[in-house]
């Protein structure tokens, strides 16, 4: 046996392991054939409703679905990477308020105001169209808000003596006391103040204050005023001089940790989002199952302060099958498909009819507080530099409420760090 | 003394090593409601197998894995076959440039992944190879190649040349040379850098997570959704991470066995 | 492989000779690429070696990494959908002088670094001493120290998030329990214990693969070198340091290049970890290069970053050829 006639079948055997391995694999889809009509979608797998609905969609419509799913984390930085590579492999994706925006400014969103007809537009909250539109264009399509609500126990409420929801800051202060001095080790309060997350409290904070994150006709922050010295004051005082903050707020990188403690019954009240509702009720992770109940959101200057995230479709520009894609997210946005969303996932449905349907109320007894609450509430901080900007002010929110910096400083120095941004 | 000494150090560093791995197999045991009980229970009291189950009946994690598989067994072959025999070359062979060269090989490895991330995307759809078993396996090859080339040169450079020496003289021809007396002798070496390869490949995420579709998503990218958009499936993550595990130790235990007991007595004479 | 199996080969060899003699002698020189290839110049052998190999990485690695290079001296602008590239020349590395987050971030890096090769080598030398002197456990050890290396990274990330949490991690339930700290703390999150918490989980990670080179390495060392010192007087450590380390130099500088190699490149376990906080406190520069490329997406400034991650590395590389003096 030689040793070249033994490397020439190596080399052989290697060249058909490789065509065979590129050929049992599937390719990736072209267009698609003149006869068949396709769409690829792109969004995440858990939990199984969305895919099971693109089954459904394409089980009554006969277009061929493709769908892909990726972890949430990475959803954000993937559909980047394939834009800027030029990639024309998907026609529905999914978009936030502060996605479409990014995503639009740089040209990689096809703009939807041809497809949407005013019927259409009717079943949907105004404000979740302006949500995900960008200069002057729509981009996204509506279809589930993730609303930050006032979450609070009730049975710790009553076990504390308490008998009125606070409905201004100050007084949840107070109710943080008396709970924690009433119930042994209760804390009163939680935030999410995880490294990048941060920004978002403050933003509730700023606009429970009164104030105003960005100057949107000047495109110039606009937190660096006195509202934000007294909503980040008081943010630092819950912390350090009232002492009613859970010190696990700052190991929250999101809501999701932190409904979990809550769902362990760790502290009494928190305003975030439907993850509170969505684990507390759930028997096998929460103690605390049937014991939340939702109520407006404190204010302070105003009576309210909101903030939502609008979730929704948007048809990639590069798609080459954007009827398809359309046809999709009419689907998926119809009263009957939002309803089910509601009752298998949790997410509150844009689309009105849905939102009042009995069944969908009856289950999620917080909905209820969702017209009011959307009356006070403006949507995500929208930009094309939307991620630098909140992982930059972030840095300084969590400096100045565990006491590192004072606020004024710190809004000082993100008000200079954003400006500095601007000007790239 | 000595031997107490000798001792205490080996149990802190067993305890090292293992306890980590420990916890997460228990935790892997555990139900949701347990896994977040604090203080944490050290066994579980609520111990269940059902998400062992269900994770490996369920399609996506076999397919997950059948991927991994594919992808790492012949990124392994190819890159050892390619590395080995230029391994060679650079540790045996005089030709112009031969350091240079070297250390170009080096630098590929030394830029960070995700300076590389888009070029390689749009590398692999140019060539139409995006998403396919074919593209992940020629990524995987292009990151481990070098590693072999440089790792199995130092082994081939510490079995003396005098061997090949003496068996030219008696006749062999310089291949006859190499397969008879070389390889033998390295053939640790081989191994180690085999594994190296295989652990690697199969373990990779960053280029995965962007190169691969649901058919062929790998075994990281599959255990990285459990990160779910409100929460981290942790009950589910944990025994995937575990079962992901299985496959390369028991690649590890067959094959350490040949590395640790290959070389006994001093064979290099 | 001595003497005996040279005779052996020797024997086939005239075997085979003998059978070729029917064959005429044209014919026989002229397919007969064994002796053809040997008699090929060591030069052209040498490029016959490494041809396929080099055709893989400048295909798929060249590329790509002038590719990369391109970017870092250009600005990079979306529009329209499409990438706008500005050639702005070193414009993006001299930005790193300006940059305020450099300093910090530099110092933080090397830190991270060394201290994390540093004690990789230490413990992995630890283990290998360990089991080739068949300490206690020694056998249970040789088949399970190398399970820190084959866990991915994805679950390792989330496996010491789960073991460092301030809520239930058993990190804080062990170390209160035997009252070396007294409530729970939150080691990711706070400035003092950030850096050392991610350290601790990166030796623990990377040192397994230092171990098994260091006792493949060991191994090759002779044993009558051992007697001979021993007969000479020395004692346990005199032989360490005379006799093993010489021995095993080339393969401590492999580990020491490549350890260095990953961790200025370790990705998945701070991101997962501490994404470089808390207030950069564990922001390497590798997260930074990321972190501006993703996420602000200054795919320029990104890249420049990435290439002094690279100039790092080499410089460490020189660093540790000349500390240990071996030829390339």
């Amino acid at each position: 046996m030689k040793k070249n006639g033994f490397k020439l079948f190596l080399t052989v055997f290697s060249i058909f392991v490789f065509l065979l391995a590129g050929c049992s694999s599937s390719s990736e889809s072209s267009g698609g054939s003149e006869d068949e009509r396709e769409v690829n979608i792109l969004y995440i797998g858990d939990p199984e409703f969305w895919e099971n609905q693109a089954k459904e969609f394409e089980e009554e419509t006969g277009i061929e679905v493709n769908y892909e799913s990726v972890p949430f984390g990475q959803l954000h930085d993937n559909m980047f990477t394939v834009f800027s590579g030029g990639s024309s492999d998907y026609d529905v994706v999914h978009v936030r308020d502060d996605w479409a925006t990014e995503f639009a400014s740089m040209g990689f969103l096809e703009p939807l105001d041809e497809y949407v007809t005013e019927e259409l537009k009717s079943e949907f909250p105004e404000s979740s169209f302006e949500a995900l539109s960008h200069d002057g264009s729509l981009y996204g399509f509506p279809r589930y808000t993730w609303l930050w609500q006032y979450y609070y126990n009730k049975d710790v409420f009553t076990q504390a003596g308490i008998e009125n929801v606070p409905e201004t800051w100050d007084e949840l202060v107070e109710t943080s006391k008396i709970i924690q001095e009433e119930v042994d080790g209760m804390y009163g309060y939680a935030e999410a103040y995880g490294q990048r997350f941060a920004v978002t409290p403050f933003i509730v904070h700023l606009r429970a204050e009164g104030g105003q994150f960005w100057d949107y006709e000047k495109d110039l922050p606009k937190f660096n005023s006195s509202e934000g010295v007294n909503a980040l004051q008081f943010m630092q005082d819950m912390n350090l001089k009232h002492k009613v903050l859970h010190p696990l707020s700052f190991e929250f990188s999101g809501t999701g940790p932190l409904a979990e403690v809550f769902a362990q019954g760790q502290f009494a009240m928190s305003v975030a989002t439907p993850n509170i509702p969505l684990m507390s009720n759930d028997p096998a992770i929460s103690k605390v199952t049937g014991q939340i109940e939702a109520a407006l959101i404190p204010g302070s200057a105003d009576k309210s302060a909101g903030y939502a995230e609008t979730g929704g479709m948007a048809i990639p520009a590069n798609s080459k099958n954007k009827d398809e894609a359309f046809e999709f997210i009419k689907f998926a946005t119809s009263a009957e498909q939002e309803k089910k969303m509601a009752l298998e996932t949790g997410n509150i449905p844009l689309n009105l009819t849905a939102l009042n349907d009995s069944e969908v109320i009856e289950k999620y007894p917080h909905f209820g507080f969702v017209d009011e609450q959307l009356k006070y509430t403006k949507g995500l901080f929208k930009h094309e530099k939307t991620t630098e900007i909140q992982d930059e002010v972030a840095r300084f929110v969590v400096e100045a409420v565990n006491g590192k910096k004072s606020p004024e400083d710190a809004l000082k120095e993100a008000e200079e760090s954003v400006l500095k941004i601007l000007n790239k | 003394m000595k031997k107490l000494i000798t001792t205490l150090i080996s149990i802190s560093l067993i305890i090292y090593i293992l306890f980590p791995f420990f916890w997460l197999v228990i935790s892997s045991f555990k139900v949701p409601e347990e896994l977040f009980q604090k203080p944490p229970t050290w066994f579980p009291e609520k111990g269940t197998i059902e998400y062992y189950v269900d994770i490996i009946k369920s399609e996506d994690f076999q397919t997950a894995l059948l991927n991994s598989l594919i992808v790492a067994s012949f990124s392994t072959i190819i890159s050892l076959i390619l590395g080995t025999i230029a391994a060679y070359a650079f540790a045996r062979l005089k030709f112009r440039g031969k350091n240079m060269f070297f250390l170009t090989i080096l630098c590929t490895q030394m830029l960070p992944q995700m300076a590389l991330l888009i070029p390689l995307f749009v590398l692999m759809r140019t060539t139409g190879l995006l998403y396919t078993h074919t593209g992940l396996i020629f990524a995987s090859v292009t990151f481990s190649l070098p590693y072999v080339v440089w790792m199995f040169r130092s082994f081939i450079v510490s079995v003396p040349y005098d061997i090949e020496e003496a068996a030219r003289l008696d006749g062999c021809t310089k291949l006859e040379a190499i397969i008879k007396m070389v390889v033998p002798l390295s053939l640790p070496g081989f191994v180690t850098t085999g594994i190296f390869v295989f652990i690697g490949a199969w373990n990779e995420f960053l280029f995965a997570s962007i190169m691969s579709n649901s058919d062929t998503k790998t075994l990281p990218v599959r255990i990285a959704e459990y990160i779910g958009e409100e929460r981290v499936a942790y009950e589910l993550m944990f025994p995937t991470g575990v079962l992901a595990t299985i496959p390369v130790l028991i690649l590890v235990l067959i094959f350490q066995r040949y590395i640790i007991q290959g070389l006994t007595d001093g064979s290099v004479k | 492989m001595d003497r005996k199996l040279a005779i052996e080969t020797k024997e086939v060899m005239d075997n085979l000779d003998q059978k070729n003699i029917g064959i005429k002698q044209k014919e026989k020189k002229r397919f007969n690429l064994r002796n053809r290839i040997d008699r090929l110049s060591e030069s052209s052998t040498a490029k016959l070696y490494i041809f396929p190999t080099n055709a893989v990485l400048i295909l798929a690695i060249l590329f790509p990494l002038l590719y990369a290079l391109f970017l870092s001296l250009t600005k990079v602008e979306f529009a329209q959908g499409n990438l706008e590239y500005t050639f702005v020349g070193v414009n993006n590395f001299l930005e790193m002088f300006r940059d305020p987050r450099i300093p910090k971030i530099l110092i933080q890096t090397l830190t991270f670094t060394l201290i994390s090769v540093v004690g990789t080598v230490a413990i992995g030398f630890g283990i290998a001493l360990t089991i080739h002197h068949g300490a206690w456990g020694a056998g249970l050890f040789k088949r399970l120290f190398l399970l820190p290396w084959a866990l991915s990274n994805v679950v390792n990330g989330l496996m010491w998030q789960w073991m460092y949490s301030g809520n239930n991690g058993i990190i804080n339930e062990i170390l209160s329990k035997l009252g070396f700290i007294d409530g729970y703390k939150m080691w990711l999150v706070e400035e003092a214990t950030a850096m050392g918490a991610l350290i601790f989980a990166d030796i623990w990670k990377s040192t397994p693969f230092a171990a098994l080179l260091l006792l493949a390495a060991l191994q090759t060392v002779p044993k009558d070198l051992y007697e001979a010192s021993k007969v000479d007087g020395a004692g346990a450590f005199t032989q360490f340091t005379k006799i093993v380390l010489p021995t095993i130099k080339p393969v401590i500088l492999v580990v020491l290049v490549t350890q260095t190699m990953w961790t200025l490149r370790v990705f998945d376990l701070i991101w997962v970890l501490t994404q470089g906080g808390p207030m950069d406190s564990t922001m390497t520069l590798n997260i930074y290069a990321y972190e501006n490329a993703f996420r602000s997406f200054n795919i320029g400034y990104g890249s420049a970053l990435a290439y002094v991650i690279t100039f790092i590395t080499l410089i460490f590389t020189f660093i540790y050829i000349r500390l240990l003096g071996k030829e390339n």
